[in-house]
């Protein structure tokens, strides 16, 4: 069981990481790991079902917003994250009915149009935003009186989400949901010929990623303490297509790597060596370098590793630890 | 019995009659072939059958039901399973779990559920998929990723999958095609052994006479969408109008020729 030992590895990773981080590499793993929860939304999506949705961004931000707004009716953190991360459903639906009728890039223009009413109506209503420019402020919560004000522990949260998100992720690849996704991405008249309702099927994928959206959402406002329209405008939903397509699209790893890659790399990068626009170069030069050198993503890297360390006869095939110096 | 009938069927596609006034029956436990030269309509039929193509005259019957509102999605879980000229099968799983996740659609939200029909219902036993392997011919290759079987294999597991669904009506477009010869008779001894299951109706369209030879109950000869001859194969193969229609020229004679 390699593929376990992986896993536990990345797990054991992500869980030790704060003892060897920064208080700000803390905020920024964080950070990474809400997006991540975002990404598996896509995961779902775009990875198991084939359709292409240019729209992730805007259910992040619909959770952040609505998750703000019933904050300021005075609900309590643990209540109106879950509301609005529920409210998401509806939201899905309405963007996946475009899929009914429409494939591909056709698609991905409907979801794009999404994104551009969502960032220039639905995120304008000053009733959602309090209506101030500046964007809306949050703090963060408690839970039964454990302070998860500091980074470290609001790292610990986020990764507690995303455990039960992953988790979640893996059992629907081996649903009925799951396999009637990949059935319908692999052969849609197949799927139509085998029973499958591929309008149910689009419609409980793209409500299920606007949930993951909006549980990122959720999460996200107190993490950054102020929460923009622009941070979820139409550019923020392909570069977040375009780099969990680079990092591995049907993968839970894949979503992590693409939290890293959007995230914590650029904020690093961008105070330690002071490089600019990072979150624009990073996902094009991935590209190119992933089409040469591993079509699958970067979640199937060591895969492609071993064996192209195989084929050269350097490193035994499937066991390249043993050959390692 | 009457099973599946086709009503004054008519479809045109940008002004091009592809069926025209088409009256074609399918009786239970029969095997029906549908021939005729290439561009004759003959999957557009299957098509119109299996809810691909709505009709623009005519209709579908299933047992007196008129198809006309249901989707594919909804005549497959109604009782037609079919498979296709190019297999559309899902790559990225195995032979098993396509026969696990047809099952698994006849009592999904997924899959229609309401539209069951009661008779048969109950959860399909494991050894339930392990027959439908069996019988189609694919233990060997149970855990086999779909994307990696040739297309033979790949033929005989839509058949499977087709099967899953217990279907009333099965639709086979060009089963044969792309096959040996000796291939293409032992898929003949499988369709001959489907006729067994009870109450169940096949319609093949395929362009091998030996095939056809060796299954049909009853030929269908289909040219530009009319229906030019029917009766079965020796009778219709000498009708004159159908000689003509596949020969065009004499070379094609041996198309006509039970191989």
């Amino acid at each position: 069981m390699r593929v376990r030992s992986e896993i536990l590895a990345g797990g054991a990773a992500l869980v030790l990481a704060p003892l060897f981080l920064s208080n700000f590499s803390d905020y920024l793993l964080a950070w990474a790991i809400v997006s991540a929860i975002a990404f598996l939304g896509l995961t779902v999506v775009t990875g198991l079902g084939g359709q292409i949705s240019l729209c992730q961004a805007s259910f992040i931000g619909f959770g952040a917003f609505f998750t703000g707004l019933l904050l300021r009716h005075g609900w309590s953190f643990w209540l109106a994250w879950p509301t609005a991360a529920l409210l998401a459903v509806p939201i899905g639906i309405l963007v996946g009915l475009p899929a009914m009728r429409l494939r591909g890039v056709h698609l991905g223009v409907a979801t794009l149009g999404f994104a551009v009413f969502f960032n220039e109506v639905v995120f304008r209503w000053s009733w959602l935003t309090g209506g101030s420019e500046a964007g809306v402020n949050f703090e963060r919560p408690s839970l039964f009186g454990f302070d998860l004000h500091s980074n470290t522990r609001y790292y610990f949260l986020a990764l507690v989400v995303f455990a039960v998100a992953a988790g979640l992720t893996v059992r629907l690849q081996r649903s009925v949901l799951g396999r009637s996704l990949r059935a319908m991405r692999d052969a849609e008249r197949g799927a139509m010929a085998t029973g499958l309702s591929i309008e149910r099927a689009k419609l409980l994928a793209f409500s299920l990623s606007a949930v993951y959206g909006a549980v990122a959402g959720g999460l996200l406002g107190p993490l950054l303490g102020t929460v923009v329209r622009r941070s979820f405008d139409p550019i923020a939903s392909v570069v977040m297509l375009a780099l969990v397509g680079v990092a591995g699209l049907a993968s839970v790893p894949g979503a992590v790597i693409a939290g890293l890659l959007l995230n914590y790399l650029p904020g690093q990068l961008g105070t330690v060596a002071g490089i600019k626009n990072v979150d624009l170069i990073i996902p094009a030069v991935m590209l190119i370098i992933l089409m040469q050198f591993a079509p699958d993503g970067l979640a199937a890297l060591p895969r492609h590793l071993a064996q192209w360390a195989g084929r050269t006869g350097r490193l035994a095939p499937g066991r390249p630890e043993e050959a390692l110096p | 019995m009457t099973l599946c009938r086709t009503i004054d069927l008519g479809i045109s596609f940008g002004g091009v009659q592809a069926i025209e006034a088409l009256d074609l029956r399918v009786h239970r436990g029969e095997i029906v072939a549908l021939i005729g030269p290439n561009g004759a309509g003959k999957t557009t039929v299957l098509n119109c059958l299996s809810g691909f193509y709505l009709p623009d005259r005519g209709r579908v019957e299933l047992d007196g039901l008129n198809l006309r509102r249901f989707s594919p999605a909804r005549r497959a879980q109604l009782g037609i399973g079919r498979t296709f000229q190019t297999p559309q099968v899902f790559r990225s799983l195995t032979v098993e779990e396509h026969l696990d996740l047809a099952f698994a659609l006849g009592r999904s939200f997924l899959g229609h559920r309401r539209l069951r029909r009661r008779s048969e219902g109950g959860r399909p036993a494991e050894d339930d998929i392990g027959r439908l392997i069996d019988a189609t011919g694919l233990a060997e290759h149970a855990a086999t990723l779909a994307g990696a079987l040739p297309l033979g294999l790949a033929r005989r597991l839509e058949v499977a999958r087709a099967l899953a669904l217990a279907p009333r009506l099965l639709l086979l477009d060009e089963p044969a095609s792309g096959m040996e010869e000796h291939e293409s008779r032992n898929l003949g001894e499988l369709i001959l052994n489907l006729r067994d299951s009870p109450g169940m109706g096949i319609l093949l369209v395929e362009h091998d006479m030996g095939l056809v030879g060796q299954v049909a109950d009853y030929v269908y000869v289909l040219d530009h969408g009319r229906l030019l001859a029917a009766g079965d194969l020796a009778r219709v193969r000498q009708n004159p109008e159908v000689i003509r229609a596949y020969l065009g020229g004499e070379a094609r004679r041996e198309s006509l020729a039970v191989g």
